[in-house]
């Protein structure tokens, strides 16, 4: 398996947030993690991007223990709900951002960012800064930031959360397009029960800093926990 | 830290254990403070004064910002207000001097307007006993300083918004700004106006040209025990500097306490 | 109604302006003799005695500029630094109430307390010992100032940066630098002003050896040369004037 997180505890000032925390997934495959707000799935992210560390358990990323390297030595981006653009820089140059911190050469920084602003459907406005542009295509600058580093993991923490209906289906679809371009192996976690069943290929449930993960979808939708039942429901009764 | 260095010296010297004339352990310079009475009449002026001088800066920022809000956050007009911030304590001590003393520009005006007869009619307000000249200095300083910080919270509370809707909901004028503007602008600055305060309980250029004779503003009173050439004077300075500097310690974990110092930005 | 409260507003403008213009008229006056309104004579004398060297003025100017020049791009950049960690730290309130110490008691005081260490140290009356004394109060009042500046938000863009693969530095230059440049201006400005201004501390320990602008002001107080303090007072306050006016532009782009 490629990502294998196993046995992460977390406590903060003395209250669990997270308990006995364990999955697997293979490369290339996303799993969604539906989840209230306060069930520490953002603490759990924050862990794997090494933004915090376990009390115990551990990171393994292609069969390598992660625990003891820094964030920024990782390979594992993390995204927020908020796209987080750089204010002082436009669209060409946030996108830019994580290859020029890799110095890499100006002309093949030029190629794979234009390559990548088309793909996101943003071409013409490579100049733009980021109070320019909607809520939509700042999520796609987003996006595309993350994904031209070709992160071994990429992490999303309710990445649609600020979008309008119709904005977060396209954004949805968007990503699963890329992802699979790209070949990204991704964490999303949502509070949204259409987007967890979307956007995954693997399916899990967090409550309370409890984690089950399902073995396929049908066992999902099947678990009266998840809602998805009840939401069958309301729709058949209406 | 150096201040807790600081203090720790100013401590042991008080003491009798440091210092040039140090002759070991002795409570005698803290029975000379305690008996004197010099340390409370310094400190209680002081703090009157700061009293006063708090209140009639506040008064005047707010019927400033009330009554003249567009002008004071927007326009050229808005930057006058700073001009004052831009005069040192230093300067704006000796600009007092010049205009109100008995053969100052004020006086010159009185008896061009036959309002007096001789320089020596006119009223002596610097270094006088109500220490009229001190207050008018810092409050033209702090006004200008307030009425800025009034009307940046009047800008960010969306106070004007509050008061469309007061009006809306059968509050007049009167009403809106007793209880709308005014307790807002109040609450939101109440940690800055009594840093201010602090601030001016602290100064020392003001009162050092303007200030009396006895009782001397806190720091004047202190730093010239320090620079005077009677070395007895010397531990009892140190007394007088920690006992002040307990007093701020003090006030400063009570605002601390009250989590008016530092607001968590989230 | 409307014309006394524009005449109200008319007068307080001109008390604003008014300390400016009488500043002027002192410092080119040459007989002012009472009940004259104004001086009888003027002269450039006094202003050609700024470049003599009888004067200490142009001293005292660079000096002063010295000083407020070291003190505010040292205290500046390191409170920056130190100030993201207390943000961080568990004991942060504990840190702040002590960073608010140094400059809300009296420099004057706080100089008294700390002399005996200057004199030991041998900084008494040097210009290095002024740059010291003066940096322990403007470092903690920059720490006060950047501390609310790390918010969430820019604790996100620091996370998310080492997430991309930015190491600490180039954490600080390409994103954290640029997003803070308002209040990195601002902390500049203040920095420069109290250090500008500064007379009690640097009186005291410079022992009357340290020459800035503030000590000149108040010697030709003491002597009652009304013509150098105040020309002394108006080169004191063009920077701050200047300074001021650049900070509130800035202050305004940002509402």
């Amino acid at each position: 398996m490629f990502v294998k997180i196993q046995n992460i505890k977390k406590t903060f000032v003395g209250q669990p947030v997270l308990h006995d925390v364990s999955f697997q997934l293979e490369q290339h495959a996303t799993l969604s993690i539906l989840g209230k707000s306060g069930c520490g799935k953002t603490t759990l992210l924050k862990i794997i991007a090494g933004l915090l560390h376990p009390d115990e358990g551990s990171v393994v990323i292609n069969d390598i223990k992660v625990n003891e390297i820094i964030a920024n030595k990782r390979d594992i981006v993390y995204i927020y709900q908020e796209p987080l653009l750089f204010p002082h820089l436009n669209v060409f140059e946030n996108i830019a951002f994580g290859l020029r911190l890799r110095k890499l050469d100006n002309n093949i920084i030029d190629r794979l960012v234009i390559e990548m602003i088309n793909e996101l459907g943003l071409k013409g406005h490579e100049k733009k800064i980021p109070t320019q542009l909607s809520g939509g295509q700042k999520q796609r600058v987003s996006f595309g930031r993350a994904i031209i580093v070709k992160p071994k993991l990429l992490l999303l923490d309710e990445p649609f959360g600020n979008l309008d209906v119709e904005t977060r289906t396209s954004m949805q679809l968007l990503f699963k397009q890329i992802s699979e371009i790209f070949g990204i192996t991704s964490l999303i976690v949502t509070h949204d029960l259409k987007e967890a069943i979307l956007m995954g290929d693997k399916f899990g449930f967090m409550e309370d800093g409890f984690l089950k993960i399902y073995s396929n979808k049908t066992d999902f939708i099947q678990d009266n926990n998840t809602g998805v039942q009840k939401e069958i429901e309301f729709w058949k009764n209406l | 830290m150096p201040l807790f260095a600081g203090l720790g010296y100013a401590l042991l010297n008080s003491f009798g254990l440091a210092g040039i004339i140090s002759n070991g352990f002795t409570l005698s310079y803290w029975h000379i403070f305690f008996t004197s009475g010099e340390f409370e009449k310094s400190f209680l002026y002081s703090f009157i004064l700061t009293l006063v001088i708090l209140l009639l800066s506040v008064i005047i920022s707010l019927i400033i910002c009330i009554s003249y809000n567009s002008n004071v956050n927007t326009g050229k007009s808005a930057y006058l207000f700073y001009i004052p911030l831009a005069i040192p304590f230093m300067v704006a001590g000796f600009l007092t001097y010049q205009l109100f003393n008995p053969t100052g520009f004020f006086s010159r005006v009185a008896y061009s307007l036959h309002l007096t007869s001789s320089h020596s009619n006119f009223p002596d307000i610097t270094n006088d006993a109500l220490s009229i000249g001190i207050v008018i200095t810092h409050v033209f300083i702090a006004t200008a300083f307030l009425t800025i910080l009034f009307a940046g919270i009047f800008k960010n509370e969306k106070i004007e918004e509050l008061a469309i809707l007061a009006t809306s909901i059968g509050a007049n004028r009167r009403e809106i700004n007793r209880r709308v503007v005014i307790p807002i602008i109040l609450k939101k600055t109440f940690p800055s106006i009594t840093l201010y305060g602090i601030f001016i309980l602290s100064s020392y250029e003001i009162p050092l040209l303007l200030g009396r004779q006895t009782p001397q503003f806190i720091s004047v009173a202190i730093a010239n025990k320090f620079q005077k050439f009677n070395l007895q004077d010397i531990p009892l300075a140190y007394c007088m500097a920690v006992v002040y500097t307990f007093i701020i310690i003090f006030i400063l974990f009570y605002l601390s306490k009250r989590n008016k110092l530092y607001h968590e930005n989230d | 109604m409307k014309t006394i409260k524009g005449g109200f507003l008319g007068l307080l403008f001109g008390m604003l302006i008014f300390p400016i213009l009488f500043m002027l008229m002192l410092a080119f006056s040459l007989t002012w003799r009472y009940p004259q309104l104004i001086p009888e004579s003027f002269s450039l004398h006094t202003f050609l005695n700024i470049f003599s060297s009888g004067s200490n003025i142009l001293g005292g100017l660079i000096n002063s500029l010295l000083i407020a020049i070291v003190v505010t791009l040292v205290a500046v950049p390191l409170a920056f630094y130190i100030s993201k960690q207390v943000a961080a730290n568990s004991k942060r309130k504990y840190l702040i109430l002590c960073a608010y110490l140094p400059f809300t008691l009296s420099p004057v005081i706080y100089a008294a307390c700390l002399n005996y260490y200057f004199v030991l140290a041998g900084l008494n009356g040097t210009i290095f010992g002024v740059i010291l004394a003066q940096l322990i109060i403007v470092f903690p009042y920059n720490i006060i100032l950047f501390i609310t500046h790390w918010n969430t938000q820019i604790n996100s863009y620091s996370d998310l940066t080492a997430t991309l693969g930015g190491n600490r530095i180039q954490t600080y230059f390409k994103v954290l630098i640029p997003l803070s440049k308002t209040i990195l201006l601002i902390a500049f400005f203040q920095s420069f002003l109290i250090s500008w201004f500064e007379f009690g501390l640097t009186n005291f320990i410079g022992i009357g050896q340290v020459n800035t602008l503030t000590i000149r002001v108040y010697q030709y107080i003491n002597e009652a040369n009304v013509q150098l303090a105040a020309l002394s007072s108006l080169i004191l306050i063009l920077p701050p004037l200047f300074m001021l006016w650049l900070n509130k532009r800035i202050m305004f782009h940002q509402i």
